[in-house]
């Protein structure tokens, strides 16, 4: 290390170019890593959405307005139920909802403000991650 | 690369005669709807261009559909991100 410090010392010339290739080389190695983190976190995020299954076993109507609905996670992991909607053929609407399962369990979802239109009833959940599961009232 | 959306619900409405897609951005960045195509043919659009993370809104695309045939309907980013699936009109 002294050997070094005299030679830097003695010999000056070309020492800024041996700065510029560090810094670039620090500056590459901090690129490559936000890359490779940021593709990691998307990879998690599209292995936790095929993870993420639920269905819907039933839905009755309440009266005199809304639903009630037995909700059932059969994944592994634990999700976050963000939207219902109810439609039929010239009704879709959306309700924002906020209930959490937890992997493995079942839960009875009632609304009382949401108004079933009349006819054939589809009825829909939204994950946060955006998985859907299904009802169809035929 | 960041850019995830999904399509919670395609409503083929009869009273406004368009077709509506409600989509949601469940990724990490921000995104802009640069063009939407029905069976690969560009249709003109209105609502929702630009959604951020976490946002939702209506698509509102201008076709005359007919009942009980099957649509190809492809949403595409402006980073070239392709949301594209087959939906049939009731």
């Amino acid at each position: 290390m002294q050997t070094i410090t005299r030679l830097l010392k003695r010999e000056k010339r070309g020492i800024s170019t041996v700065i510029v290739v560090m810094l670039s080389l620090i500056l590459l190695v901090m690129i490559v890593g936000n890359v490779v983190l940021w593709s990691y976190q998307m990879n998690q995020i599209d292995l936790e959405r095929t993870k993420e299954t639920l269905t819907i076993a039933n839905v009755t109507k309440t009266k005199p307005d809304g639903i009630s609905m037995d909700i059932k996670n059969t994944g592994a992991i634990s999700l976050h139920i963000v939207a219902v909607w109810v439609s039929n053929s010239t009704l879709h609407q959306r309700y924002g909802a906020d209930v959490f399962l937890n992997a493995g369990e079942s839960a009875t979802y009632n609304r009382t403000d949401i108004i079933v239109p009349q006819g054939i009833l589809l009825t829909k959940v939204v994950t946060e991650r955006g998985n859907i599961a299904v009802f169809s009232e035929d | 690369m960041g850019e995830r959306v999904v399509v919670e619900d395609v409503w083929f409405n009869n009273a406004t005669g368009t077709v509506n897609v409600y989509v949601r951005n469940v990724g990490k960045a921000d995104i802009q709807v640069s063009s939407v195509y029905v069976n690969h043919v560009s249709q003109s659009f209105n609502g929702v261009s630009s959604l951020q993370v976490n946002k939702q809104d209506w698509l509102r695309i201008a076709f005359s559909w007919n009942s009980g045939e099957a649509y190809y309907i492809d949403i595409v980013t402006k980073r070239g991100t392709h949301i594209a699936d087959y939906y049939k009109a009731p």
